[in-house]
C-alpha cells in the first residue's frame, strides 16, 4: 500500500492524486471533509468519545519540481519544490506536466566540463530537462511553464527488509494513517493528510486551525544519517532503531513534558524508540504546536536515509513501530 | 530488424568493462543470424561472415561505465571504484544492481540537506566518498558481494518526444545495433566478401579489447561506430553534432581520409543525413587502438550523436542509429576504399 502511495505524484499545492487515493482508501465509517487549502480531515467515529480532542497528522506532498521557462531550443527550466540537495538531481528521469511525458535532468557532459567544474555539482540555473522536443514550439505541446516535474523512481525492496523509493517522506505517514484508520477504534480522533508541508508547513496551519485540537501527534519521515563512516553522534537516528520521538528540531521546540510522557509509552508498549542526536529538519508540528492557542504536539518518525531524493530509504520494522506507537499515543492522550 | 527492441535487450545487459559476459551472450544471440560467432582471449565478440576473401572489420565496444566494488565496510556498506569513466556527478541517492553472487538491489548514499555544510551541496561527490547502501549487514554483504564485484546504475529505457530514447549504456549499445542493422540490410544484396564484426571489450578502460580483436581479425580496413556528443544548450557548437542530424562521419589526422571522403559522397549519393566530426589528432575511441594494431588499418569513424554521456539518461535519436547501419552498409556494398 505504501508502493502504490509513493508512486504517485504530488508536489506541493499539487497534492491532488495523493489526496483521491486516499480518500478512497478512506473506511466507509470516517466522515471527511476536503478543506480550502485541500487537507484531507478525517473524523473516526470510535467506540468511546475522548476528554480531549487529538489529531493525527501526515502530509500529502513529496518534494519534486515546477517548469519555469522553456528555451527556444525545447528544453526546460525548472526550480526545486522544497528542498532538494542539487547533487541528486542531474542525471535522473523524470515524469514532467499533466500529460505525463518522460524527460531527464540534465546538464554538460563530463567530457566538456572545466577543471573548475569538474568539482562541483551543476546548479538549478546550470540544470535543465530534456524532454526530447525539437524546439520550444513541440516542447509546448507536451508541457506548459508552471507544470510540475517528478523522479522517476521504482519502489523496491531490498537488504534486509529495507524499502527505497522517492516520497516516503511522508506518504509512509499516510499510509501509517490509513491502517490506523481502518484498524482502531477504540477512541473518536481526527486524521489529518495536508498539503504544502515542503514549502513551509501550510497546510498543517490551516488544518489544525480547522481541527482544533488539544493534542496532536505529527507522524513523518525523518533524517538518519547512519550510514557508514559518520560518527555515532552525528548520525542523528538509525534505521532499524525504532519510531523517533524528537524533543527539539529546526523548526519546533518541543513540549518536554509530552516528549517523555510519549517516551514512557514506548517503554511501556515495548515499542523500538529512539531519538533524534541533532537539532535538524521540521515538520508540521512547526505549525501545528502554535495554532489557536496552542496545542500540545508531538512527532513521531520513520528514520529515513537519502531524504528529499528519488532514492528515499526506510526500513519496514521501523514503519511498524511509528504505527504502534501512534496508536498507544492516542489512548494515552485520550483521557489524562 | 527491429532497433528498438535490439537496443532495448542490449542495454538491459551489464557488461562493464572486463565483465562483458553478459553482454555478450545477449548480443551473441542477434549476431549470430550473420555467421559464425566466437569470444577471444580478451571476451571480444566476433563474428565471421561467409566469404572466401578478407573485407571489412566493423567494431563497437561492449563495455558499459560502471562501478567496481573495492571493500565492504564493518556495517555493510560497499566502498567503490570507477570501472570507466562514469559521471561522478550522477551517482548520490541512485539505486544500483550490485552483480554479486546473485545480483542485488543497492542504492548509493547521500547526506541530506538538512545536515550538510553550507556549500556543501555544490561540491561534485568524490569517487571515496561514495558507498552502496545494501540493506545488509557486513555478515550478509560479505556473503552476497565480493571485491570486484561490479555495479550497475539502474536506468529504465525512456521514450522521449520525437523517437529519442534516453538510457544507461546507449554508449555503445547503440553503435552495436547500427552495426547489426547494417548486416540485415546487406542481406540479399550480393555482397560476397568475408566482413568481421568485433563487439569489442575494455573499450572504457583503453580499448585494448578492441587492439586484440583487430590484431586477429582478417581485413585490413575498419570502420568503428562509437557515440560522440550532440549539442546541448551548454556546448560549443565546434564540439558538437546534432541530435538527429544523421550519424558523424569522423575526420581525424588519425583516420583514413579516403574513407571519411567516400562515406560523405555515399551518404549524399544515397540521400542520408550526416554531419561531420572532425578531431585534431586521435579521436578517443577504439580507432586509436585498431589503426595501430598488427599490420595496422585504414580507419573510419562513424558516430552517433549522443547527449549526457557516461549517465544513466544517455539521449539518442533512434533515426540517427538507423541512418548508421544505412550509411555503413552503403559503404560495405560499394566496396570500401580497399575493393572499390
Amino acid at each position: 500500500m505504501h508502493k502504490e502511495l509513493c508512486l504517485l505524484n504530488g508536489t506541493s499545492g499539487r497534492e491532488n492524486e495523493v489526496r483521491d487515493y486516499i480518500i478512497r482508501r478512506l473506511p466507509s465509517d470516517c466522515l471527511y471533509s476536503v478543506d480550502s487549502l485541500g487537507n484531507v480531515i478525517a473524523e473516526k467515529k470510535g467506540s468511546r468519545r475522548p476528554k480531549n480532542k487529538i489529531m493525527l497528522s501526515a502530509h500529502m506532498d513529496e518534494v519534486g519540481f515546477i517548469i519555469t521557462y522553456i528555451t527556444d531550443e525545447g528544453f526546460l527550466k525548472f526550480a526545486p519544490v522544497g528542498g532538494i540537495d542539487e547533487r541528486v538531481v542531474f542525471g535522473r528521469s523524470v515524469t514532467v506536466g499533466e500529460r505525463k511525458v518522460s524527460g531527464v535532468i540534465a546538464s554538460k557532459a563530463v567530457h566538456h566540463l572545466t577543471a573548475e567544474e569538474m568539482n562541483r555539482a551543476p546548479g538549478f540555473d546550470e540544470m535543465y530537462i530534456d524532454i526530447g522536443a525539437d524546439g520550444k514550439k513541440q516542447a509546448e505541446h507536451y508541457v506548459s511553464v508552471g507544470d510540475s516535474a517528478y523522479f522517476n523512481s521504482q519502489y523496491i525492496e531490498y537488504g534486509e527488509g529495507f524499502v527505497k523509493a522517492k516520497a516516503l517522506d511522508d506518504r509512509m505517514g499516510c499510509d501509517i494513517l490509513l491502517d490506523i484508520l481502518s484498524s482502531y477504534s477504540e477512541y473518536d480522533y481526527t486524521a489529518c493528510f495536508v498539503t504544502q508541508e515542503e514549502i513551509g508547513t501550510r497546510g498543517a496551519t490551516v488544518a489544525a486551525y480547522n481541527v482544533e485540537p488539544d493534542y496532536a501527534v505529527v507522524i513523518e519521515g525523518t533524517t538518519a544519517n547512519d550510514i557508514s563512516g559518520t560518527p555515532d553522534g552525528k548520525k542523528v537516528c538509525s534505521l532499524g532503531g525504532g519510531a523517533v520521538i524528537s524533543y527539539m528540531d529546526a523548526g519546533t521546540v518541543y513540549d518536554f513534558e509530552l516528549y517523555k510522557r510519549a517516551v514512557k509509552t514506548a517503554e511501556d508498549s515495548g515499542i523500538k524508540w529512539q531519538t533524534k542526536t541533532a537539532v535538524a529538519g521540521g515538520n508540521d508540528a512547526a505549525a501545528i504546536h502554535k495554532s489557536r492557542s496552542g496545542v500540545k504536539t508531538v512527532a513521531v518518525s520513520v528514520p529515513t536515509r537519502y531524504i528529499h531524493s528519488p532514492s528515499c530509504v526506510a526500513k519496514l520494522e521501523d514503519i511498524q513501530s511509528v504505527k504502534q506507537l501512534a496508536v498507544k499515543l492516542i489512548e494515552e492522550l485520550a483521557d489524562d | 530488424m527491429d532497433i528498438l527492441e535490439v537496443i532495448e535487450e542490449l542495454t538491459a545487459c551489464s557488461g562493464t568493462p572486463g565483465a562483458e559476459n553478459d553482454a555478450v551472450k545477449t548480443a551473441e544471440k542477434f549476431l549470430s543470424a550473420y555467421g559464425k560467432t566466437h569470444t577471444d582471449s580478451l571476451g571480444n565478440l566476433i563474428c565471421e561472415t561467409a566469404g572466401e576473401r578478407s573485407g571489412i572489420l566493423l567494431d563497437a565496444h561492449i563495455d558499459r561505465v560502471g562501478l567496481i566494488v573495492t571493500s565492504i565496510t564493518p556495517e555493510g556498506f560497499l566502498h567503490v571504484a570507477k570501472c570507466g569513466g562514469i559521471d561522478g556527478r550522477t551517482l548520490l541517492a541512485q539505486q544500483v544492481t550490485v552483480h554479486g553472487r546473485k545480483k542485488i538491489k543497492g542504492v548509493t548514499v547521500s547526506v541530506p540537506p538538512h545536515l550538510q555544510r553550507r556549500g556543501a551541496e555544490r561540491t561534485a561527490p568524490e569517487i571515496d566518498d561514495i558507498l552502496v547502501d545494501t540493506g545488509m549487514d557486513y555478515e550478509s554483504a560479505s556473503k552476497a558481494v565480493s571485491p570486484g564485484d561490479r555495479i550497475t546504475v539502474d536506468a529504465e529505457l525512456l521514450h522521449l518526444a520525437g523517437g529519442k530514447i534516453a538510457c544507461a549504456a546507449l554508449d555503445d549499445r547503440c553503435g552495436m545495433a547500427a552495426i547489426l542493422y547494417a548486416l540485415d540490410s546487406l542481406k540479399g544484396r550480393g555482397y560476397d566478401r568475408k566482413i568481421t564484426v568485433a563487439f569489442s571489450t575494455r573499450e572504457e578502460v583503453g580499448g585494448s579489447g578492441a587492439r586484440v580483436a583487430s590484431y586477429n581479425a582478417d581485413a585490413e580496413e575498419c570502420i568503428a561506430v562509437d557515440v560522440s556528443f550532440a549539442k546541448t544548450p551548454d556546448s560549443r557548437p565546434e564540439d558538437c553534432g546534432v541530435l538527429g542530424g544523421g550519424p558523424m562521419i569522423g575526420y581525424a589526422p588519425s583516420l583514413d581520409r579516403e574513407i571519411s571522403e567516400k562515406l560523405k559522397s555515399l551518404a549524399g549519393e544515397k540521400r542520408i543525413p550526416y554531419q561531420l566530426e572532425i578531431m585534431g589528432g586521435r579521436t578517443g575511441t577504439n580507432t586509436d587502438g585498431i589503426g595501430i594494431s598488427g599490420r595496422g588499418y585504414r580507419c573510419g569513424l562513424i558516430s552517433v550523436p549522443l547527449r549526457y554521456m557516461h549517465t544513466g539518461v544517455e539521449v539518442i535519436s533512434l533515426n540517427d542509429v538507423e541512418n548508421t547501419g544505412r550509411l555503413l552498409a552503403e559503404y560495405i556494398i560499394n566496396g570500401g576504399v580497399l575493393n572499390a
